[in-house]
């Protein structure tokens, strides 16, 4: 079972929401690092996080080139076949 | 900008931790007088940090053969074994590897790190998988990358998320390669490998075990933490070095696979690096057989490391999980882990500093390893060195007392 782009990207928002504690809006231009000050540990949080919402397993190797919301969105849907 | 901004953080890192006038990442023996005496700045130290867990170094048999190969081979091999050719050592150390394990057959590289390197990225390739105890070592990491594969991490030594994760790969398990350590090298922790082995074999992936600090150290004959748990047989791929137990440099895999030949052909840190020098293939050859002919050393080195152990731990010290020839103390911050070091080595005792991000879960540790070599009056003076810095150290409360904290702070796993 996957979910469509827009509900990923609400999962998504709400992962990040929790994990960095922000109150801004968050978009899927936002930077994980530059707007959410996302460090390796809360990178691994958030990686946990979505592995088990989707039961899935993320590779280190897909994280390296995220830097947005959309980039993480886009390698959850690619992962679960969307 | 330009190629040297990346190390300018390193540098200013380095620069504060030389403050006091010695680079603990860099520090320099002037003399070698015993696999645990040096002489470090005009002083001698005890030695208490080195992985020399059988104390062979200066094996008088293990010496006579280096310098015997020496004389007789010359000081190197000047070359790849593909290109240049093998010597007969580098044969016959592959022929006694595979008799002491009982496997079909094995291959011998350069260095632990490039055994490492030249395994995974020989059997992995792009579209494969390869999911590693977030534990690992650097050059598993590095190897996984060199191959090009998916990267997958577990919990350490968690192997129900090791299943989990093995049954969330569907179908890909048939392209992966699981990959676990014996004894890992900061805390000293052993894998469960009994369990991990069911996984891996239950899902049908290939395990590679990697035993270069629990060679020598761990299992009835030595042969590491697959034969203390009775899973040698099950095991797919086991690889370790010639740097810890046995005293010298250079790296190995055993494995009862055929497809072991194939490696040598497909793995460039095997096949575009000079082979290990006849001396120190002859020096690793008698000291091999010195582990298997003297189990002795393996019961000294359990002695000393459940005295360190049991000693640091009724300081109060926070230690790694379970006793081990590897012994973790855990400090609060990396600050009073550098001045606990400095204050050892005035105490003549040297450990081996580790700082984030090298240690499970981020923090910062003092990390001693223990030798066969130790007699019970040098492990009284290293523990009475603990000693003097407990009293003088004013650690928090969550430090001072017998929390294993090792597994919760491995669980966090490390990306080095």
């Amino acid at each position: 079972m996957t979910d469509n782009r827009a509900d990923l990207f609400e999962t998504v928002r709400g992962v990040l929401a929790a994990v960095t504690g922000t109150r801004e809006a968050i978009a899927e231009t936002t930077d994980l690092i530059a707007d959410l000050a996302v460090d390796s540990l809360k990178v691994m949080e958030i990686v946990d996080a979505l592995e088990e919402v989707y039961d899935i397993s993320i590779p280190l190797n897909r994280l390296a080139d995220i830097r947005t919301v959309r980039e993480l969105t886009a390698c959850l849907a690619e992962l679960l076949g969307d | 900008m330009g190629l040297f901004a990346k190390l300018e953080t390193v540098g200013r890192a380095r620069a504060a931790i030389t403050a006091a006038g010695i680079d603990p990442f860099s520090t320099t023996f002037e003399r070698l007088e015993s696999p645990t005496r040096g002489v470090m700045n005009g002083r001698p130290v005890l030695l208490a940090g080195t992985n020399n867990y059988l104390g062979l170094t200066f094996d008088a048999g293990c010496i006579a053969a280096g310098c015997r190969a020496l004389e007789e081979a010359g000081t190197g091999t000047t070359g790849s074994r593909m290109a240049n050719g093998s010597y007969a050592g580098h044969r016959r150390l592959e022929e006694e590897l595979a008799d002491f394990y009982g496997m079909r057959s094995a291959i011998v590289f350069s260095t632990g790190f490039l055994a490492n390197l030249g395994m995974i990225a020989a059997l992995a390739a792009p579209g494969d998988v390869t999911l590693i105890d977030a534990d690992c070592h650097a050059s598993i990491y590095d190897g996984c990358r060199l191959s090009g594969a998916d990267i997958i991490r577990f919990r350490h030594n968690d192997a129900a998320d090791l299943a989990k994760r093995l049954r969330r790969l569907g179908s890909r398990v048939a392209d992966t390669l699981v990959i676990v350590e014996g004894i890992y090298s900061m805390l000293g922790d052993r894998a469960p490998l009994v369990e991990i082995t069911a996984a891996t074999r239950a899902a049908g992936a290939l395990l590679m075990v990697d035993e270069a600090h629990a060679l020598g150290v761990l299992g009835e004959g030595g042969r590491g933490r697959a034969e203390e748990a009775g899973v040698l047989d099950q095991v797919d791929f086991i690889v370790g070095t010639f740097s810890k137990s046995l005293g010298n440099i250079g790296g190995y895999c055993v494995s009862p696979r055929p497809e072991l030949e194939w490696v040598r052909y497909a793995s460039r840190p095997y096949i575009y690096t000079a082979s290990p020098s006849p001396g120190t293939i002859a020096a690793t050859r008698a000291a091999l057989q010195q582990l298997i002919a003297r189990p002795e050393l393996r019961r000294r080195l359990w002695e000393n490391a459940a005295r360190t152990y049991a000693g640091l731990r009724d300081m109060g010290f926070a230690l790694g999980p379970e006793p081990g020839p590897v012994v973790g103390v855990f400090l609060p911050d990396a600050e009073t882990t550098l001045g606990m070091w400095h204050a050892l080595l005035r105490e003549g005792v040297y450990v081996n500093l580790v700082l984030p991000p090298a240690a499970p879960g981020g923090g910062s540790l003092l990390r001693i390893s223990l030798s066969a070599a130790h007699t019970a009056a040098e492990i009284d003076l290293l523990l009475a060195a603990f000693a003097v810095l407990r009293e003088r150290t004013d650690l928090p409360a969550a430090f001072g007392g017998r929390k294993g904290t090792g597994t919760d702070a491995g669980a966090g796993g490390m990306a080095p």
